[in-house]
């Protein structure tokens, strides 16, 4: 089993390499906001500091968001060696990365109840044609309903994603404006009496808690760095 | 195998100023049908509970002869009826729902909303055409996006509603060849991205005739922060914004206002009145200013059309 660690953007500066200690692999970036990539030297400084495999992680996008997206990858992509991972979660970018051999998609947590429903002999040609290594999941549902997907599958924990907005509440806009990412990478818990269970917001999105899970179709646990 | 449906011609799409955008209305009977292709609809769409689609029991036709009767009223009367299949179909039920959705098709439906990949792959296998419009659950929210759907056969995109107009401009390039559809943003307005929400709400409720036994709008509910920092709305645009959104789509040269349909007659009629007259505002080529001014006199607030079950059918 690989161990990951997802970290956000805006714990990059001043980051420690003990943090990332007994991780097998990490990742940067974000499934939620445009606005929460990395920049290029970030992305590198990263890489300075951790030796083992990065994957970057991409979320829904707008035009906007897709070139920035687009020209990180070419700059942080390895000319030689394995591809840079990338955690897409926008059929565009998938597109985009089809014929691009220095990186390599896994499909993330916003279209697996998209592909965890869908006919697997159909699927797993789909992830053959674009190159797929796996797919990121963190709900159990999900993960039952992949039986028959052929790849890997890398579950996520301690948070289970539950909505998520691109209008957002820290800019009061929507997240291709500029944004100073005041959200930071805190889990702010959200309640109601009328509401059955704790929310947890964090940016633009929204979440639930979440436990590991064992499963032979897992192949990676990710933590979410708190 | 069904054979190969004839792909159905619609209005190009058209940025001229004073252009007419095709009023889509959901509906679930087809004494609604009837209602709407009458009153100023140009398409209704349908589903059918046996074809996996977003809407709830209640927000589906209750027979498939009733459905087929719609696609002849809307023939005779020389407009469109979609049949709704915008859900995933299961592995386990693929086969039998494409083969459905293929003949009711070749039965003559005017075209498909879908959003499942293989549904599009089964009919490019067999050679099968229609008008296949990608639901807004289907996540198209760039121009690249665009061309992998259009490329799979998808010839109209509901546009997502968390997309300002600045945003979504590449997509409107006519050289893409998309035709676009928009809700009447103003009126029907969903605070969190649909199809990726699964939140406490009662819109994933069948019919709730007890209000004890009705979920809570998460979205719409004033949160406690743990943080100590007071309350929490769930934040969207305001109305004004939103009317800005729908005039600046239109000039854009969306091509179709889609009322979406739901399980209480009632409000859809009075969204669709609504919605019409703010469409019809847009066609007669009212400035910026005075569609806002006359647009807030309309829309009291986009969270007007909820589900609220009263199911009973006209």
């Amino acid at each position: 089993m690989e161990n990951a660690i997802s970290l956000s953007a805006t714990e990059l500066p001043g980051l420690k390499p003990a943090a990332l200690k007994g991780y097998d692999r990490v990742y940067i970036g974000s499934e939620f906001c445009q606005n929460r990539l990395p920049s290029a030297p970030a992305f590198r400084g990263l890489a300075e500091i951790f030796k083992g495999p990065l994957t970057l992680v991409t979320p829904l996008l707008s035009d906007s968001g897709l070139d920035a997206a687009a020209a990180l990858i070419k700059a942080v992509a390895p000319a030689k060696g394995p591809p840079l991972e990338v955690v897409v979660n926008d059929w565009g970018l998938l597109r985009l990365l089809k014929k691009n051999k220095r990186a390599r998609p896994v499909l993330g947590r916003l279209l697996m109840w998209e592909i965890g429903c869908m006919d697997k002999k159909f699927l797993n040609a789909f992830c053959r044609e674009y190159r797929v290594a796996g797919v990121e999941t963190d709900n159990a549902e999900v993960l039952a309903a992949l039986k028959g997907y052929a790849g890997p599958v890398h579950y996520h924990y301690p948070f289970r994603f539950k909505s998520v907005t691109r209008f957002c509440s820290y800019i009061r806009d929507f997240n291709s404006s500029p944004c100073s990412m005041d959200c930071g990478s805190a889990f702010v818990k959200l309640s109601h009496k009328d509401i059955p269970e704790p929310i947890y917001l964090q940016g633009n999105a929204y979440f639930i808690p979440n436990k590991p899970l064992k499963h032979p179709a897992i192949k990676r646990l990710v933590k979410t760095s708190v | 195998m069904p054979a190969a449906a004839k792909k159905t011609s619609l209005a190009p799409v058209n940025s001229k100023p004073g252009h007419r955008m095709r009023v889509l209305v959901g509906v679930r009977t087809y004494n609604e049908a009837e209602f709407y292709l009458t009153r100023g609809a140009d398409e209704v769409y349908c589903g059918l509970p046996s074809i996996p689609n977003h809407g709830v029991k209640a927000e589906n036709f209750a027979s498939e002869a009733e459905l087929l009767a719609t696609i002849d009223l809307a023939r005779r009367l020389k407009k469109q009826a979609f049949l709704v299949a915008n859900d995933v179909f299961p592995g386990e039920v693929f086969p039998k729902t494409a083969a459905a959705v293929a003949a009711l098709v070749e039965r003559g439906m005017s075209g498909v909303i879908i959003r499942d990949l293989a549904l599009l792959e089964y009919f490019k296998k067999r050679g099968l055409k229609t008008y296949f419009t990608l639901s807004t659950l289907g996540l198209c929210f760039n121009r690249e996006a665009l061309k992998f759907f259009r490329e799979r056969g998808v010839s109209r995109i509901v546009l997502p509603q968390h997309l300002t107009p600045a945003e979504a401009r590449p997509m409107f390039d006519r050289k893409l060849g998309m035709d676009i559809e928009v809700f009447c943003l103003p009126l029907f307005y969903e605070v969190n991205i649909n199809s990726l929400c699964s939140l406490s709400c009662p819109c994933s409720q069948e019919a709730v005739t007890d209000v004890k036994d009705q979920r809570a709008y998460t979205c719409l509910t004033a949160l406690k922060r743990g943080d100590g920092a007071g309350s929490y709305a769930m934040p969207m645009p305001g109305s004004k914004a939103l009317l800005n959104y729908f005039y600046d789509f239109y000039h854009l040269g969306a091509s179709c206002m889609k009322v979406a349909r739901g399980p209480n007659g009632e409000e859809v009629k009075e969204l669709f009145y609504k919605s019409l007259l703010l469409t019809r505002l847009l066609e007669k080529g009212v400035s910026r200013e005075a569609f806002a001014h006359e647009g807030l006199k309309i829309v009291s607030s986009a969270q007007n059309y909820g589900k609220r079950y009263i199911v009973k059918r006209y």
